[in-house]
């Protein structure tokens, strides 16, 4: 006989823990306790030496699916006697971190539940149990029990109690539990807030979709505005009412053998797809036939695609519906909707009915969005199904990293977790920054954090630079490419390295005042020095001349042909101006404008030479939505079965012993190739492939001149998975490590954690 | 704060302050000056002001300088909650400066004097060498008479007061920028203007009236930031209600600029007791100079001393004061 004291600690609450040790004490014949803290999960523990023994080892080999356990401590105690196994409710204790369990697809137990017409539970669309359902999206409180979730205003019938008692059943425990006798329930809405009385809602709310209506449909973290795939006309109105013309659509099938048809899918995309949680993958079009209407995503051979993760969603897919859009419910520059106040007020306009339930959602959360490319797995968006999974790291003080102003996501530390926010948007918008400070606040209170130290992006007028000021606490800040690369570091393991950091991206405030986006670092932990960096080109017009790319091919034109020394003559240069799309008198304006210098900035950025090229050969001229012209401008690679190496010749200088990508020579060239009438997407392959043949010639030169082997990838500009893919393979067959973000976005929605990891660098020497 | 004086540090945004209270107020430390109003009001009785003007071209679309100097101070009196009575008259010359020119100034100067009901009691001359002036300069003090009942400072704004604004946005600065860079010839004018004309108004409404103020350099944006920083209140401000000159619209879109940052110089903004807002703009609009007022938002406790921008789309952004450098931050 023996009696041991265990602490679990790892995501361990809501997972269905304590049933789960219930029944291994019960059949090993253990008697004590169970019990769950906001430290973890408690057990003391009587019986025989085997017997704990064979508990200890399913705990370290086949713990519950959801459970992530991070630390199994065991103490020896004195015998005492207990008489029977018991679970003791939660106790609250505020010292230590508990984690909490993101949002995860409902579990083929409960989709077989609502399936089955024999099942109390069929056809109920919030089934759940310990193994699946609502967790972070839900939860106003720790530790997670029922009273601080929503769920706290269905009191559940006697049968749900009962499973909820059982130790032995799937549902013990399970906070959300409910069914159709005391459980949340649906709703129609007409897009003028009339009542709709019908039978049943989700056959209602099929019928109509198949009749092209558009449905804003409440889910697990917030609002989708749905309609048929296939259907061209409801595509066309929904772009139409969303004011969105050209941005993808990601829909939702059920069966994604489906899509084969259309797409090539590899198996491991395929189990991405289908994996607990469900994330929006992005695949690839087949030549060939559409599968479905342009309009789901126009001039893009991309589609984003998931499949069900809630029982509501699960049962829309039923008579002939196979595959619906899915996009997340927001108007332009406002958050995602999540109230059903707020949905009423702000999408009766795109609508035709609402499909509502009075499950509250308190914390809107976001589809994330991975891709594999090659055979790397990459996060476009993190949020519903990983966050807020911590990222584990050395014991560290309290940082709070405010992230940048596009694609926000903060990130702060608490003992030795890293938590990153969801994704919080632009905080251009006054919503969204109310929506950030909100999400702060939530995540504030639940982890009992409060900051020690603030960080936050260079830029001046940043909303977070503004931000860190009602923080009275230690400040620092740190230029915005170098938390990039810090990020890409922090998931790579490489935090004790020297590194060459490539970060291409669209801007980011520089430490010489100018906008940055095409830089090579030589950096560590420590510091960061600019090896090269494309040459500063003037873009007249501020923030409006990005989402105008003919002002940026206007503008570089210019002042490449200018600097040209008769590369380009006045008749050729004539030509190309006029080739580009846009009025002739504002073209003349805006070069008047750049050559006195009104309202200009000077910028290395690669996203905007993605822009001129695209907009140099007519690709996009008018941007609709972010990074347009550089999606269409590789989207064109797709039309080339075989793409050769054919490149432009790069210019490489030095100035102040950096190295400087020459710009104006490529435009030259270009407009060349243009005059010479080559097809589009031959030019775009040539770009593209200079762009990477610039990155191995700089990789290679810092090479041979610092011994450096390890190259950190990181900023927006690698989304585009042709440069990423053929950066990686030239860089690794000339035996460089290439380093890419995994987990965590390399656009700006990575930026939180380089910030976080710089601070804790920086603070955690000053106090040795 | 930098070290020498930029040309930022003249534009009446955040560097403008910065010198005006670290530099200047810190070291005079009169009281007078403390609460940051354009004409400061003395025994009670009399509002003072003064202003110094060195705009080039000195001849543009709308007006020249000697017009802009007497609507300078003239208009900073009204907005002050003065009737103008008097200026004074500074002018520096440089060498070599026609006197033609200096003729036609003059008679400007006269002409604005006449229409504000203002007259010139004294003034000053000075000719600087070639090379160390623009042609000229001119700078106005002014002596009015303070209206009755009004009661005008930050400390008497509310929730629920509304914003007027007595014409279209941003003409000044704009059609200035395109004179003096010779940009699409000609379309544009200045709006400069005294505001005389709304001194009855002013004075029927006297105890509605919160505070006036004329959105030169740095815009409605930042004098409206002026009126709530540090406070506890908000501005909304929407979009569709902007009245805002469809070439000034079509100049600033061509040149990315924002008419909320541009200068005005015959604009007042009011803000005045919700309860009478309607009434009263209906008012001003009825007087020809003021046909395009309007009332563009409204004071609310939405935030704390932010101005907030709505958009015809619904969506919301922190409108700031004109910063330094308008850096993009957008991707
Ligand atoms: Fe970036
Ligand atoms: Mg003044
Ligand atoms: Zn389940
Ligand atoms: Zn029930």
């Amino acid at each position: 006989m023996k009696r041991n004291f265990i602490k679990v600690s790892g995501i361990v609450q809501g997972v269905g823990f304590r049933p789960y040790v219930y029944k291994i004490a019960v059949e090993n014949n253990l008697k004590g306790w169970v019990n769950n803290t906001s430290e973890g999960v408690f057990m003391d523990i009587e019986g025989n030496v085997d017997d704990i023994t064979t508990l200890v080892t399913s705990l370290q080999t086949s713990p519950p699916p959801l459970s992530k356990i991070t630390a199994i401590q065991i103490e020896e105690l004195a015998l005492t006697g207990f008489d029977d196994f018991t679970i003791k409710i939660s106790e609250d204790n505020k010292n230590k971190v508990t984690l909490i369990s993101p949002d995860i697809s409902t579990c083929e137990d409960c989709f077989h539940d609502i399936s089955d017409p024999n099942n109390r539970r069929f056809e109920y669309p919030f089934t759940n149990c310990t193994n699946c359902g609502p967790r972070f999206s839900i939860i106003k409180n720790i530790p997670y029990d029922r009273c601080e979730t929503t769920m706290n205003k269905f009191p559940m019938c006697p049968e749900c109690n009962e499973e909820y008692k059982n130790p032995l059943d799937r549902r013990f425990h399970a906070q959300p539990n409910a069914c159709d006798e005391c459980g949340p329930h649906l709703w129609l809405e007409s897009s003028k807030g009339e009542k709709i009385e019908c039978d049943d809602p989700l056959e209602f709310t099929r019928k109509e979709l198949l009749k092209g209506k558009i449905f804003a449909i409440k889910g697990l973290g917030g609002f989708h505005l749905c309609c048929n795939a296939y259907d061209k006309d409801a595509l066309k109105t929904l772009r139409v009412r969303k004011n969105r013309p050209c941005k993808p659509f990601a829909i939702m099938v059920d069966d994604p053998t489906m899509l084969r048809q259309g797409y090539s899918i590899t198996s491991a995309e395929e189990e991405l797809i289908r994996c607990k949680e469900r994330p929006i993958v992005i695949i690839e079009k087949k030549h060939g036939d559409d599968l479905f209407p342009l309009e789901l995503a126009p001039n893009v051979n991309t589609c984003g695609v998931m499949m069900p993760y809630t029982p509501l969603h699960k049962l829309l897919f039923k008579c002939e519906i196979t595959a619906l859009v899915m996009t997340s419910a927001n108007m332009t520059s406002l958050p995602l909707e999540y109230t059903n106040e707020g949905a009423r007020e702000n999408l009766s306009s795109i609508a035709d009915y609402f499909l509502f339930h009075n499950r509250d959602i308190h914390t809107p959360i976001d589809d994330s969005i991975v891709r594999i490319v090659g055979d790397r797995f990459q996060t476009l968006r993190r949020a519903r199904g990983y966050v807020p999974l911590p990222l584990k790291h050395e014991k560290m003080n309290s940082i709070l990293a405010l992230g940048p102003n596009m694609k926000n996501t903060f990130s702060f530390s608490k003992e030795s977790n890293i938590f990153m926010s969801q994704y919080n948007g632009d905080l251009e918008s006054y919503e969204n920054i109310k929506l950030y400070q909100r999400n702060l606040e939530h995540f504030s209170k639940i982890y009992d954090f409060k900051p020690e130290v603030v960080v936050h992006d260079n830029h001046p007028t940043y909303y977070t630079t503004t931000f860190s000021n009602e923080f009275k606490v230690t400040k620092l800040s740190i230029q915005h490419h170098y938390a990039h690369i810090i990020s890409c570091m922090a998931e790579n393991n490489l935090l004790k390295k020297k590194v060459i950091g490539v970060a291409f991206d669209g801007t980011g405030y520089g430490d010489d005042g100018m906008v940055w986006g095409g830089e090579f670092f030589i950096c560590d932990l420590n510091q960061c020095n600019r090896y090269a960096h494309f040459e500063y080109m003037d873009i007249q017009g501020g923030e409006s001349a990005i989402k105008k790319p003919w002002k940026i091919a206007v503008a570089y034109l210019n002042q490449a042909f200018l600097k040209s020394n008769g590369a380009l003559n006045e008749k050729q240069y004539e030509n190309i101006l006029s080739s580009i799309t846009g009025n002739e008198n504002d073209k003349k304006t805006l070069i008047t404008l750049l050559n006195k210098n009104i309202n200009t900035f000077s910028t290395s950025s690669i996203g905007r030479l993605f822009d001129c090229v695209s907009s140099l050969i007519s690709v996009c001229n008018e941007a609709t939505y972010e990074g347009q012209a550089s999606i269409e401008l590789e989207e064109l690679l797709w039309n080339l079965p075989v793409k050769s190496d054919d490149s432009y010749n790069h210019v490489i200088n030095e100035d102040n012993r950096t190295k400087r990508i020459e710009i104006a020579e490529l435009i030259c060239t270009i407009s060349k190739d243009i005059l010479n009438e080559v097809p589009k997407e031959i030019i775009s392959l040539k770009f593209h492939n200079t762009i990477i043949n610039i990155i191995v010639d700089i990789c290679s030169s810092i090479r041979k001149e610092h011994n450096i082997n390890d190259v950190c990838l990181s900023g927006g500009v690698f989304q585009n998975s042709y440069i990423l893919e053929n950066s990686i393979n030239k860089l690794t067959s000339l035996s460089f490590i290439v380093h890419t973000h995994k987990d965590y976005p390399c656009n700006d929605g990575g930026i939180s954690l380089g910030q976080l990891i710089y601070a804790w660098n920086k603070t955690k020497k000053e106090r040795l | 704060m930098k070290k020498t004086i930029t040309m930022a540090h003249g534009n009446g945004g955040v560097l403008t302050s910065e010198i005006i209270n670290d530099v200047i107020l810190k070291t005079i430390n009169g009281n007078t000056l403390e609460n940051m109003t354009d004409a400061t009001i003395v025994d009670d009785k009399y509002g003072f002001t003064t202003d110094s003007f060195v705009i080039y071209p000195h001849f543009f679309n709308g007006g020249d300088i000697g017009k802009l100097s007497v609507c300078g101070t003239v208009n900073d009196l009204v907005m002050g909650g003065c009737i103008p009575k008097y200026l004074s008259l500074s002018i520096i010359l440089e060498e070599g400066y026609e006197i033609e020119k200096l003729q036609r100034i003059v008679e400007s100067v006269k002409t604005t004097c006449n229409y504000s009901n203002v007259k010139v009691v004294t003034g000053d001359t000075k000719v600087v060498d070639k090379g160390h002036g623009s042609g000229i300069y001119i700078n106005t003090s002014g002596i009015g008479e303070k209206i009755e009942n009004l009661n005008l400072g930050r400390d008497n704004i509310r929730a629920g007061d509304a914003v007027i604004i007595t014409g279209d946005i941003g003409d000044h600065g704009v059609s200035i920028l395109c004179e003096r860079e010779k940009l699409l010839d000609g379309q544009l004018s200045s709006d400069c203007m005294p505001l005389v004309k709304l001194i009855p108004l002013i004075k029927k409404y006297a105890k509605y009236i919160k505070i006036m103020r004329d959105p030169t350099r740095g815009g409605v944006a930042t004098t409206l930031n002026e009126f709530v920083e540090n406070s506890e209140i908000s501005i909304t401000i929407q979009e569709e209600k902007l009245p805002i000159n469809e070439k000034v619209a079509g100049a600033c879109e061509i040149f990315g600029l924002d008419p909320l940052y541009s200068a005005n110089e015959g604009k007042g903004i009011i803000v005045i007791d919700g309860t009478v807002a309607s009434e009263f703009i209906e008012e001003v609009k009825n007087i020809n100079e003021f046909k395009n007022a309007a009332i563009i938002g409204e004071i609310n406790k939405e935030e704390h001393g932010k101005v907030l921008y709505k958009s015809r789309f619904g969506g919301r952004r922190i409108l700031g004061k004109l910063t330094h450098d308008m850096l993009p931050r957008i991707c």
